[in-house]
């Protein structure tokens, strides 16, 4: 515990000192992801573009939006709902009929469409959120088999046959056939990127952190303060949106939509791209679109039996490491780093546990753990408003020095960190020991304070009188100079 | 006497629903893990039945016999390498992972292997009892309904017997209400698992053999057969086959009626809407409680 407060209290001066400098504002977290995402699709478009590779590698990236989004919804927060292929055909059949019927084009039809998706989750999601665990699940599952009766039976959007499309995403009046496919290529590797931003970003947040708990345990976070039907239908909101906008790119790229992209099959296919890739990370998701996506348009025995290949592929992956290829390669970088410093933090960590091993992380700067420090605010979510404490001055009541709040280390046990006993932790880690706890330093003392409280009758503004442990709460205005 | 085929139909096709179900909803419950390739085991006997009579000349019962000797031994095979792999080494996988994704995989896989096997065309098992269909009155009884439900029964019969009155029956009512209890008090769940997938592995493909000359199936069939049985286990908790069962009847006469009254075209579509309304509006009463976590 002694050790515990002094790596924390290294890592608050350090992470403040990290915090305010600039180049930690210049890269926002989960900007290197999207980063390499932007940099190698941009490669491989500019230099495969027009071969059949290049194509191949330009549908993947469709779906790769799409499994960004269901990184954070499905693999990350838990909240599995099957909604994302229904999604994924509002936005392709959407964009098709307003490019052939109201001839708009392929870019401002995709905007159209996306806002459309949102509107419509957010009514949707209203109602299916309410669900949660296998009920979400089921109710989920109901939407593709509705969407294709509906599609099928359907000769407006072409029934069984498909919709195709004239129109194509790099607006084509007067350019070359070679234009419009890198540059299609290209703002669907951009588009790919801030997806790929969007999903880390949120991830490393304090968000993210909410999220984590909610994918732990409904009922806890909601303990822990977490709004759990707004966070819930913000993440449906979210995956069909990333959805909608992978289809529209789809039918942007492809000219063409088929039945099946409304199919159960199609949300089994994003399933299977994502807990290959690995569930719980956006990159991860990216990296399982594009295997799969690849074997399938490898003509060769693989796109034979893909359904083989798929099988074992997943079969094994799993496996051997249920966070997918992802979570291979973290494992390989934590064994690696075994060998020359401390381990990675284990994110099956609980949420107070995770947040003791970032503070421990980032009080070792040699060993970087999952990158920069946090701030030093607490990170449980509940109080998660991070800038929300500022740190105050204040005097330690048993060495009498004056430091910067000792608070923030452990403000999830609020009344203890607001204890007037509670020594800084200089002296703490001079003398070796732990602050005292709160109030009940030792019950003999405990009554003396209580019978000096009682005679003093001490009341709070609202004229209540104040019980012992909200003396305790009352006394750092008195302490502090 | 529309109102009556179709109730008749509808009870058929429920009952096919409510085996896969309780198929589906018994493995869960000494497992915790949803079984996706029940449809698939069904879709291997029919059109490996079909494969043997048909294309390699043998007798029917040896084509049935030697079927049903290959699902079992898959099954068996499937559990002491993947899942023992799976779920009871050192660090079992555990949550939506194992609930869903290993018995996913392993359609794919049956599904691959049975379109090299088998090839992509439709085909069906033999007729075990031909001849026209039996008529009472307005009545139309088609004969291969007439062994569906046969089958439906006697098994169902057969699980309830097993359940109700032995004790392997009393120890597998007990790791699905607790297993973790369960192997405390002695019961050997990965016993119990190993059983009861390969049960539920040949049962599914008696039924595939039985039902097959109704629909016809092909290499692809086996995913929807599972997801109705989904479905139907779905409404009953997945932990209660009593429950999954009724669902699956249910489910089978609703769809009947509202694709004889509705619409054909959109009757599925409609029914589908129905069962999700249900879930949202009484999510306790049909037994959402128990939540996939970790």
């Amino acid at each position: 515990m002694n050790q515990f407060l002094a790596a924390s209290s290294r890592a608050f001066q350090w992470s403040s000192a990290v915090a305010s400098s600039r180049a930690a504002r210049r890269v926002p977290r989960g900007g290197a992801p999207a980063v390499i995402v932007l940099v190698v699709g941009a490669i491989i478009v500019l230099n495969y573009g027009l071969q059949y590779t290049g194509s191949v590698l330009v549908l993947s990236a469709c779906y790769a939006i799409v499994t960004a989004g269901m990184a954070v919804q499905i693999g990350f927060s838990q909240q599995i709902a099957f909604s994302q292929s229904v999604f994924f055909g509002v936005g392709a059949y959407g964009v098709a009929m307003l490019n052939t019927h109201y001839n708009i084009s392929v870019l401002l039809a995709t905007v159209i469409m996306v806002v459309a998706a949102a509107l419509a989750a957010l009514l949707l999601g209203s109602v299916v959120t309410r669900a949660s665990g296998l009920a979400l699940a089921v109710a989920t599952l109901m939407l593709p088999l509705i969407a294709v009766g509906y599609v099928s039976g359907t000769d407006f959007l072409g029934g069984p046959v498909g919709a195709p499309m004239n129109g194509t995403l790099w607006p084509s009046t007067g350019s070359s056939t070679t234009l419009v496919a890198l540059g299609g290529g290209l703002i669907v590797v951009v588009l790919l990127a801030a997806v790929v931003f969007i999903a880390s970003r949120i991830l490393s947040s304090d968000i993210g952190l909410e999220l984590f708990v909610l994918g732990v345990d409904e009922r806890t976070a909601a303990a822990l303060g977490v709004r759990t039907p707004r966070r819930k239908l913000e993440l449906f909101v979210l995956g069909c949106v990333f959805a909608a906008l992978g289809g529209a790119l789809y039918v942007g790229t492809q000219q063409f939509v088929p039945e099946t992209v409304v199919d159960p099959t199609t949300e089994l296919a994003l399933l299977i791209m994502l807990f290959i890739g690995g569930r719980r990370s956006p990159i991860g998701a990216v990296i399982g679109a594009l295997v799969i996506q690849y074997l399938q348009g490898a003509s060769n025995w693989v796109s034979v039996n893909i359904l083989i290949v798929e099988g074992v592929l997943l079969t094994v992956v799993l496996l051997v490491d249920p966070e997918g290829l992802s979570g291979m390669v973290q494992t390989g970088i934590a064994w690696l780093r075994g060998k020359s410093g401390p381990a990675a933090v284990d994110r099956e960590l609980v949420p107070a546990e995770l947040a003791a091993a970032d503070l421990a992380a980032a009080a070792t700067p040699a060993a970087g753990g999952r990158g920069r420090p946090r701030s030093p605010a607490c990170r449980c979510p509940a109080w998660s408003r991070r800038r929300a404490a500022p740190p105050q001055t204040r005097r330690c009541s048993r060495c009498a020095a004056s430091s910067r709040s000792t608070a923030a280390s452990a403000c999830c046990t609020t009344s203890r960190s607001r204890c007037p006993n509670a020594a800084c932790s200089g002296c703490a880690a001079r003398t070796g020991r732990a602050r005292p706890p709160c109030s009940t330093s030792s019950p003999a003392a405990w009554r003396r304070r209580r019978a000096r409280s009682s005679s003093a009758a001490p009341t709070s503004p609202d004229g209540r009188r104040t019980s012992g442990s909200s003396w305790a709460s009352a006394a750092p205005s008195r302490l502090s100079t | 006497m529309k109102f009556g085929n179709l109730i008749i139909a509808g009870i058929t096709t429920g009952s096919i629903y409510a085996m896969f179900a309780v198929c589906v909803s018994v493995w869960y419950r000494v497992s915790n893990i949803l079984n996706l390739a029940v449809g698939d085991f069904a879709m291997v006997g029919a059109l490996g039945v079909d494969n043997l009579y048909r294309v390699k000349g043998l007798p029917l019962p040896v084509a049935i016999i030697t079927t049903l000797v290959v699902v079992a031994v898959f099954a068996y095979l499937y559990d002491q390498v993947v899942l023992r792999l799976a779920q009871d080494g050192r660090r079992p996988i555990e949550g939506i992972v194992i609930t869903f994704f290993f018995t996913f995989a392993l359609s794919f896989f049956i599904d691959g292997v049975a379109k090299v096997l088998f090839g992509t065309d439709v085909h069906a098992a033999p007729t075990l009892w031909g001849g026209r269909s039996l008529t009472l009155g307005s009545l139309n009884f088609e004969r291969a309904g007439i062994l569906v439900l046969a089958c439906a029964i006697i098994i169902g019969g057969a699980f309830w017997v097993y359940i109700k009155f032995t004790l392997g029956g009393k120890a597998l009512e007990a790791s699905g209400e607790n297993s973790i209890g369960a192997r405390i008090v002695g019961i050997d769940t990965r016993q119990y698992r190993r059983l009861i997938f390969i049960g539920t592995a040949v049962i599914a493909a008696v039924f595939g053999i039985v039902e097959s000359p109704i629909t016809g199936f092909t290499y692809l069939s086996g995913a929807t057969i599972s997801l109705t049985g989904f479905l139907a286990a779905a409404y009953g908790g997945f932990r209660k086959p009593g429950r999954a069962l009724v669902a699956g009847l249910f489910i089978g006469v609703l769809e009947a009626l509202l694709g004889g009254y509705v619409s054909a075209e959109y009757g599925d579509t409609v029914l589908y809407a129905i069962l999700a309304a249900a879930i949202l509006a009484w999510p306790r009463a049909l037994g959402f409680e128990s939540a996939v976590s970790g």
